[in-house]
């Protein structure tokens, strides 16, 4: 049964921002949603989540699991987020309270979705932290936001998304906003906990090689029209939309060690 | 706040409103535009009577052959007060008074704040820490105090008034401007025409004040209103400008006596007042966008 | 902003507070400076004030030396100084009587005018504002947003005269002005006198108020971590209680304090409106009889009063927002 099932997805504001957008996810899938910046791929993905922001409105089918998230009630949907799918943004510092510290924050999530209470949750806290691979958990869970570093936040939305323990993840362009040194690491915890858990993978990036290397299938986006879909290797050997090939061979010009398999 | 004396708003502290970055022709854009439309004609009107004031009324201003506190009629269209002066000869001077001590309250205020905001925005650590407690303390004085000190020393008139509120409103100013200024200074661009070589005079000219302008000009105009309350509240005190240059808040002064025999007294100027500042205030929404194109998302 | 190591902070918050009283205390000097030559700049000297009433010359120069206008600028400043900080006033020109005790009554009204005016603009400003944001896109929540519009460019007084009209003169429930002379004795009757001052100033208050609250209700539901909240499965109201308070308070107190302290004397013309005994008519009143020791009196105790109320604003701040709290140039 797929995890996430898009089809024919419109979002619009004051002009069509989403064009009947169709796509699927089952559960281990890994899909990737790549365009440039206004591709709407970041619409989608809060399309999904039932987040659009005011005065934008999705029409089409959603169906995350079993729930139809296009004109769900607010009610039903705060009761799909999280259990359904799980988001990580692409700017850490603000889509963290600055002003609680993370092991609160963290401890969100785990109270809503976990049976631990007191100090039980505050160990769980530091197990998450610790899943995520960052060092000194205790801390971390004592600072605020502002106190850690860009990748160290991104690590604790991580946390927070996996704590929901989501039948599937989107992570909304999650290393831009990172140095390159630590893009490589983040990219590397995703790929490994999204595989040892099973998880859907919906992985948006303006960036092929990113994609490339945590995906199979993508998803091309232009101008909110999906241009092109199929298998990553397919696409990189022999893309077929214009827009997709012009794509490819950006890409291929800055990074000349691009791999597929 | 309004008519109390202190001048703390989101604008007025620099602080842009919240909302979307406006496009040009969207939604939002075109609210502000008509903003600037409404409040242009109020603003207008107020001006087109004040300058009429200056060559006709329809009464003379000490003209007190109209019998005490008649109502409205053919000969007196709001009838007149107790003396027995015009209504509407008492409306259009006060329009005039009120003019006049906004835009001299501004001018003082204004160039006397912007440059203390420049020197102080340029000051650093220990320098900087003092001039900003001072400014603070200075802006927690409230404004009617400053202008009952002023008028004890100067005796009331318009001239004290104007001086008054001017000096209140340069502190104001003057945190506003350094607090930009100091915004500004601490952009690349600066240190990139630094390094290039350019003095500290051009560098203030070409890129402090042009980027700082803007937002000091919605600040400016909302003042202005916040000026017109503040005389407002002075005369109403009995320190503003003596009869014939009555203001409004004089009028209103004198209405309250009277007020269940003659209302009209006691509400036109009041009117007159609340028409005027939003007039400004719409204008001053309305040039918002001019302002500030780079206004943070809210959505 | 580079990342700081998290550091202890434990202790940091007492070093705080002195590090704040000893910058108040600073601040209550540098403040009594300019009141100090404030009033001594003031041309005519203080003394001859007296003249008015009837004062032979030999008891306008025992007030001089009273007040210390005998003796050089200089000199004049530390016993000045001193006096003040012992609250010792000395005695009103006009009336001989002590400036303490009569400060200290004028204080009965203002002090429970100001902060109940304080309050009730805090209950009307804050859901409505609210809303205003919340709504921001329907019919009511512009008009909401467009009364206090309307509500910043209305002179408080002219509110105070309307409302005295109507409740007062035409429906007669509540008293036209003035204030019982035996103080709060009766505390029904002190604040039956001060209902509809009570109402004028928490209304021309909270239409500044709404338009903060309204601004930080607006920046808090389009924030990223709000946005973050709902994502993990959070009701709307769940999420505003736990992340938007907290985040929306920081803009508003700050602006609340500036608020509170200039309505202290800002009130004045309020309280001319309704014939109220407070401090600002007090302070009008010598200004105009050049009653010098009034005049100090009531200029320190408002200063001082603005100052704790700033640092109490300032306080709150800091307790809410730990970014301002890490010092070091963040």
């Amino acid at each position: 049964m797929s995890v996430l099932s898009v089809s024919g997805l419109t979002v619009r504001g004051d002009t069509v921002l989403v064009d009947d957008v169709s796509f699927a996810v089952d559960a281990g899938d890994r899909l990737g949603l790549i365009g440039e910046s206004g591709s709407g791929k970041s619409l989608t993905a809060l399309a999904v989540m039932g987040l659009l922001p005011a005065g934008l409105a999705a029409s089409g089918s959603v169906r995350l699991g079993d729930v139809e998230v296009v004109g769900a009630s607010d009610r039903e949907l705060t009761r799909v987020r999280g259990r359904a799918a799980a988001i990580v943004f692409q700017e850490p510092l603000t889509a963290l309270d600055p002003l609680m510290r993370i092991g609160a924050q963290v401890a969100e999530p785990l109270r809503r979705f976990g049976a631990e209470r007191g100090r039980a949750l505050r160990a769980a806290v530091l197990d998450a932290l610790r899943e995520v691979r960052l060092a000194e958990p205790e801390r971390i869970a004592r600072a605020y936001p502002h106190q850690i570093s860009g990748g160290q936040r991104q690590r604790v939305a991580i946390a927070m998304a996996l704590a929901c323990r989501p039948a599937l993840l989107i992570a909304d362009e999650p290393t831009t906003a990172l140095d390159v040194t630590v893009q490589a690491d983040v990219l590397t915890l995703l790929d490994g906990l999204v595989r040892d858990r099973g998880m859907g993978l919906l992985f948006i990036s303006h960036d092929l090689a990113v994609v490339s290397r945590v995906t199979d299938r993508v998803v091309v986006l232009e101008r909110g029209v999906a241009v092109e879909a199929g298998v990553l290797a397919d696409l990189l050997r022999a893309p077929q939309h214009p827009y997709t090939r012009s794509l490819v061979a950006a890409a291929r010009k800055l990074d000349t060690a691009l791999e597929w398999s | 706040m309004s008519g109390l004396g202190s001048a703390s708003e989101p604008a007025a502290l620099g602080e842009p409103e919240a909302g979307t970055v406006v496009a040009p022709g969207s939604r939002r854009s075109r609210r502000r535009s008509v903003a600037l439309v409404v409040g242009g004609v109020l603003v207008g009107l107020v001006v087109l009577v004040a300058v009429v004031s200056l060559f006709w009324t329809p009464y003379p201003p000490d003209d007190t052959t109209g019998g005490r506190l008649s109502a409205p009629d053919g000969a007196h269209w709001l009838g007149t007060d107790k003396l027995g002066r015009d209504l509407v000869t008492r409306l259009m001077i006060g329009a005039r008074i009120a003019l006049q001590t906004g835009a001299g309250a501004v001018l003082l205020g204004g160039v006397l704040g912007v440059l203390a905001g420049l020197a102080a925005g340029f000051a650093q650590r220990w320098l900087d820490d003092t001039l900003a407690a001072l400014l603070d303390i200075l802006i927690a004085f409230p404004t009617l105090l400053l202008a009952m000190l002023v008028v004890a020393a100067r005796g009331a008139s318009l001239a004290s008034a104007v001086l008054a509120i001017g000096l209140a409103m340069s502190a104001i100013v003057a945190r506003l401007t350094r607090v930009l200024v100091k915004r500004v200074l601490a952009q690349d661009y600066i240190t990139a025409s630094r390094t290039s070589g350019t003095s500290w005079p051009r560098v203030i000219v070409e890129h402090v004040l042009p980027n700082v302008w803007p937002t000091l000009v919605v600040n400016l105009a909302l003042q202005f209103g916040l000026a017109v309350l503040a005389e407002a509240s002075l005369s109403y005190l009995g320190l503003g400008p003596p009869p014939p240059n009555a203001s409004w808040g004089q009028l209103l002064q004198e209405a309250q006596a009277t007020v269940l025999t003659a209302p009209i007294g006691a509400i036109a100027p009041g009117v007159a007042l609340v028409l005027l500042v939003v007039g400004v205030n719409l204008i001053a929404d309305g040039l918002r966008d001019v302002a500030d194109p780079t206004r943070r998302r809210s959505s | 902003m580079k990342p700081v190591t998290v550091r202890r902070a434990r202790g940091s918050l007492g070093r705080y507070l002195l590090r704040r009283l000893a910058f108040l205390l600073v601040s209550l000097l540098l403040a009594s400076v300019v009141l100090f030559l404030l009033l001594r700049l003031l041309p005519g000297d203080p003394a001859n004030a007296l003249l008015s009433v009837g004062a032979t010359p030999e008891q306008i120069e025992a007030a001089r030396h009273r007040i210390g206008t005998d003796r050089p600028l200089a000199e004049q400043f530390l016993p000045w100084l001193g006096d003040l900080a012992t609250f010792s006033f000395g005695t009103s020109f006009v009336s001989s009587l002590p400036v303490g005790p009569e400060i200290a009554s004028r204080l009965a009204v203002t002090v429970p005018l100001t902060l109940l005016a304080f309050l009730l603009a805090l209950v009307i400003a804050v859901p409505v504002g609210f809303v205003a944001a919340w709504r921001s896109r329907t019919w009511y929540g512009s008009l909401l947003s467009g009364l206090s519009q309307l509500g910043i460019a209305v002179p408080a007084f002219w509110i105070g005269i309307l409302l005295v009209t109507v409740f007062a003169l035409q429906w007669r429930v509540l008293p036209a002005g003035g204030f019982p002379s035996d103080d709060w004795a009766s505390a029904p009757d002190a604040l039956r006198s001060l209902a509809l001052p009570i109402v004028t100033i928490a209304l021309v208050m909270s239409a500044s108020l709404i338009r903060y609250v309204r601004s930080a209700t607006l920046d808090v539901l389009g924030s990223d971590y709000l946005r973050t909240a709902r994502s993990l499965g959070s009701s709307f109201v769940g999420a505003v209680w736990r992340h938007g308070v907290r985040n929306g308070a920081v803009p508003v107190v700050s602006i609340l304090g500036i608020e509170l302290a200039t309505t202290f004397l800002g009130a004045v013309v309020v309280e001319s409106v309704f014939a109220l005994p407070g401090l600002g008519s007090l302070l009008v009143q010598a200004i105009d009889q050049h009653d010098y020791p009034v005049i100090q009196g009531v200029l320190f105790v408002s200063t001082l009063a603005v100052l704790v109320i700033g640092f109490l604003a300032d306080l709150a701040q800091r307790l809410i927002d730990p970014r301002l709290r890490s010092g070091v140039g963040t």
